[in-house]
């Protein structure tokens, strides 16, 4: 089956390249990077490992993945990966979810760091977690362990149904929310996030709910 | 005055639409008309049963403004997405012409 990787990526030029040989050492050589835009050397330092597809304006990560993800299937992906370019993924957790959609038992596959014990900032667990899948839960009927995990396998069938409208970070959202709205069959597996940096933060959590209460008054 | 007039001259060099031609217009002169006649508001506050006058104007002015600002946001929003749709549109078409004249991959 053919897998493609899309790496969203805005001036990662310090974690690309490890990121890039990560996959290629475990086997993956369909990688395409999407370069939101960047200031630095990410684009530079991507292109002799993968595919580079360059956004001329920076447009945010959801934006970036539904580039990459529309590129990869008019090169015919059978299943697609999404994974962060900062280094908090691991390529060897890739198999663990593609193997539910090459079996053709679900559409979706959802990366999850709280399925088995981690080692999680305490704060970051309990306070920000726990309102978060509460508050998605509500928002998009599905309950998920893990809300904000960028680590996801889809196959060709929901990659395509599957509209990612929302440009900046609450794109998460809004593919639970099109997962539910589509139907399509999702599994959680259990990942392991590499954590260097806090990641969104409290402010960003805000800002994602005001892009999807915003997305509520368009059409 | 010149705001009418200004608003005029923007519909004729087609710069908005017959509607916000109309709708603009009729706020000036809607502000004329309550500048000129204060009285009118002090009516209206008392029909509605309101304190007065200028409290019915500034009522009305919060709401009006707190829609024009949804407006406003809603009008954003959908340039963001433009923006996003001819981003995709260059990042693909570069891909397709870097594709084509490369040798190897």
């Amino acid at each position: 089956m053919s897998i493609s990787i899309v790496i969203p990526a805005y001036n990662e030029e310090r974690t690309i390249v490890k990121v890039l040989n990560d996959l290629r050492n475990n086997g993956y050589t369909n990688i395409i990077v999407v370069d939101d835009g960047s200031t630095d050397a990410t684009a530079l330092k991507a292109s002799p490992f993968a595919l580079v597809l360059h956004h001329i304006i920076n447009r945010g990560m959801g934006a970036a993945l539904a580039t990459g993800t529309q590129y990869a299937l008019a090169t015919d992906a059978q299943c697609i990966v999404h994974f962060d370019a900062d280094g908090q993924h691991r390529a060897e957790d890739i198999k663990k979810l593609i193997d539910p959609i090459t079996s053709g038992a679900v559409d979706v596959v959802l990366g999850s760091r709280y399925l088995s014990v981690a080692r999680i900032p305490f704060t970051k667990r309990y306070f920000i977690h726990a309102p978060a899948r509460l508050l998605q839960y509500i928002i998009t009927g599905v309950a998920l362990t893990d809300v904000h995990n960028g680590l996801r396998a889809l196959s060709r069938d929901a990659a395509i149904r599957i509209q990612i409208t929302q440009d900046r970070m609450a794109h998460a959202t809004e593919i639970i929310s099109e997962i539910a709205r589509c139907h399509l069959r999702y599994t959680e597996v259990s990942v392991t996030i590499v954590y260097y940096s806090y990641g969104q933060g409290l402010l960003g959590g805000v800002r994602i709910l005001r892009d999807l209460i915003i997305k509520r008054f368009i059409r | 005055m010149y705001a009418i007039v200004r608003t005029f001259a923007a519909y004729k060099a087609r710069s908005i639409k017959l509607t916000s031609t109309l709708i603009w217009v009729g706020l000036w002169l809607s502000m004329v008309v309550v500048i000129v006649q204060p009285e009118v508001a002090n009516r209206i506050a008392d029909v509605v049963g309101v304190g007065r006058g200028a409290d019915v104007i500034v009522y009305v002015a919060i709401v009006v403004m707190a829609y024009m600002l949804y407006r406003l946001f809603v009008r954003i929003e959908q340039l963001e997405r433009s923006i996003t749709i001819l981003t995709r549109a260059q990042a693909l078409k570069d891909a397709d012409s870097n594709n084509r004249s490369d040798t190897h991959r």
